[in-house]
């Protein structure tokens, strides 16, 4: 395959894939230019290797991977957010907003204190459905670890908003 | 509110997300990554140069009966009595691999009499030659390293992020120091060879320390680094998990300087080290898993489909066994765990010397063997 044709794949494979890596990236980081940014470099990265990557077909499963190792494991201070512990209650929720609209800007309060492997867990079971091996082995961590960061995040979800009124996962 | 309600939050929470056309900037981020790479590759080539021209210069000086020039060592470790000498050989180790050095006879073999230390989940196990395993001690999490002599442990306490140590058998816990609580992730405690120093994450932003044990000095390490580090046998080498590289696996000096990543080859996902010899020329990498269906076990303590290779190259070096877990022994031996569920001793040409049916299942996790 000529460099030509690499590059309109990899172009097209950005279109068609962008919208769906923005999403978790939001998800995981909670932030709009900090997800384009986590965006940008994990398709920099599966851009570098497209051609090995294109051949066997997983290169959304590299991109994604990628994204969680710079968000979680890496711990690059550019992109992570540290776990914001205060005293301060959820900001109120005015009247007028619809109960969709409260609930989203609540949820995402909720997740802003959880830490970022909180968030990872959350959204690689919720979002993402995966199991708690598949998180697991993408995370790199014990399926007894992701068992434990779920119910922290769930337990704090639930501190946090009790209004969710969450009840612990099943597990899968 | 149950989990399918939770689902739907998160799905409406995504779609605030706008999306950009990402194409242009993630083009511009790779063209600026691969500058850097032939930057840095450059730098490698001149200085390979260099050292060339020095050492053509130099050698018509230099007598027959003059040492080898070894590398400049970047830490002095000191050796405990387990970890310099082998017991089952009688042989005084010297931390660097049989390989490479001309030498003829036939490397040190021995069998698995020793004790192995392992984890499967949080648990500790501890079993001596074929014997039944015994259980040492429950944790919480994974984040555990045995000393080289097998007589400490080392943990991190995530309720109260402190690395924490204990003699083997849970007297004498005391805590060390604060470190990062990366809810296990990427800060594993271990051990330096001298069973003394204990390297751990100290700062979220990737900062790592070493830290006395005993007295809970901590000495930062100058640069960042990466995740899961695992310490040579002789204490010059750690070897890392580096999410940002194609190649994953990142080898670098005792205080996270001299980076160097091994060659990623034709894998398809960053690989991860789990283990690296005693002069740095080998290490156990995962790599692909056979289907290419998914990037592997991604980091972390344990590989589905690991192999030994040679850090320069970035070739598998053997052994035929695809391993999951194992240990490089001073003297460049290796004691692993197979993925067909055997615990091989492993001669430092990566032979296998001796086989048991592997205690613990494929999660099992070798954290040392004292002979």
């Amino acid at each position: 395959m000529g460099a030509d044709a690499d590059a309109a794949e990899f172009a097209s494979f950005v279109r068609a894939r962008s919208s769906a890596l923005i999403r978790t990236a939001y998800l995981l980081t909670g932030d709009q230019q900090l997800a384009e940014d986590l965006v940008q470099t994990a398709l920099a990265r599966t851009h570098l290797a497209w051609r090995r990557l294109h051949a066997v077909g997983n290169a959304e499963a590299y991109a994604r991977k990628v994204m969680y190792h710079q968000q979680v494991s890496v711990w690059r201070s550019r992109g992570s957010k540290k776990e914001v512990v205060t005293d301060t209650p959820p900001e109120t929720i005015r009247a007028d907003e619809s109960e969709a609209t409260a609930l989203r800007l609540a949820m995402r309060q909720a997740l802003d204190r959880l830490t970022p492997r909180q968030r990872a867990v959350l959204v690689l079971r919720f979002y993402e459905d995966r199991s708690e091996r598949e998180a697991a082995e993408l995370l790199g961590c014990s399926v007894g670890t992701v068992k434990s960061q779920t119910a922290r995040a769930l337990r704090k979800l639930r501190d946090t908003a009790p209004e969710f009124g969450l009840v612990e996962e099943v597990t899968r | 509110m149950t989990p399918p309600d939770l689902r739907n939050l998160l799905h409406d929470l995504g779609d605030e997300a706008r999306v950009p056309d990402l194409l242009d900037r993630s083009l511009a981020a790779s063209r600026r990554i691969r500058r850097r790479r032939l930057t840095t590759a450059a730098v490698g080539a001149l200085t390979v140069v260099a050292l060339t021209i020095a050492v053509t210069i130099a050698a018509p000086w230099r007598s027959s009966d003059d040492p080898v020039v070894n590398p400049p060592a970047t830490e002095t470790p000191t050796p405990s009595t387990s970890t310099g000498t082998s017991s089952t050989t009688g042989q005084t180790t010297t931390g660097s691999s049989a390989q490479g050095t001309g030498q003829t006879e036939q490397p040190p073999t021995g069998d698995l009499t020793g004790t192995v230390y392992y984890l499967v989940d949080a648990n500790l196990y501890a079993r001596t030659g074929s014997g039944q395993p015994r259980l040492v001690r429950s944790f919480t999490d994974q984040a555990v390293a045995v000393s080289p002599d097998g007589q400490r442990v080392a943990w991190i306490d995530l309720a109260s992020a402190t690395l924490m140590v204990s003699a083997i058998d849970g007297s004498a816990e005391h805590a060390v120091g604060p470190v990062a609580n990366m809810g296990g992730l990427c800060n594993q405690p271990v051990w330096f060879p001298d069973s003394r120093r204990v390297l751990a994450a100290t700062g979220m932003d990737n900062t790592w320390s070493t830290f006395d044990s005993e007295t809970g000095a901590a000495t930062p390490l100058g640069v960042a680094t990466g995740c899961y580090p695992t310490v040579s046998p002789d204490g010059r080498t750690i070897g890392w998990y580096d999410g940002a590289s194609d190649s994953g696996t990142l080898l670098t000096d005792a205080q996270g300087g001299s980076q160097r990543h091994i060659p990623a080859g034709a894998a398809p996902c960053p690989g991860t080290v789990y283990a690296v010899g005693p002069s740095a020329d080998r290490a156990l990498v995962s790599r692909p898993d056979p289907d290419n269906a998914s990037c592997g076990d991604g980091p972390g303590r344990s590989a589905r489909n690991g192999t030994v290779v040679d850090t320069g190259s970035g070739q598998s070096a053997g052994p035929a066994d695809a391993l999951t877990t194992g240990v490089f022994l001073p003297d460049g031996r290796m004691v692993a765990r197979t993925v067909a569920g055997e615990l091989v001793l492993l001669t430092a040409d990566l032979q296998v010397a001796a086989r048991l049916p592997a205690p613990g299942d494929s999660f099992m996790v070798v954290l040392g063997y004292v002979p």
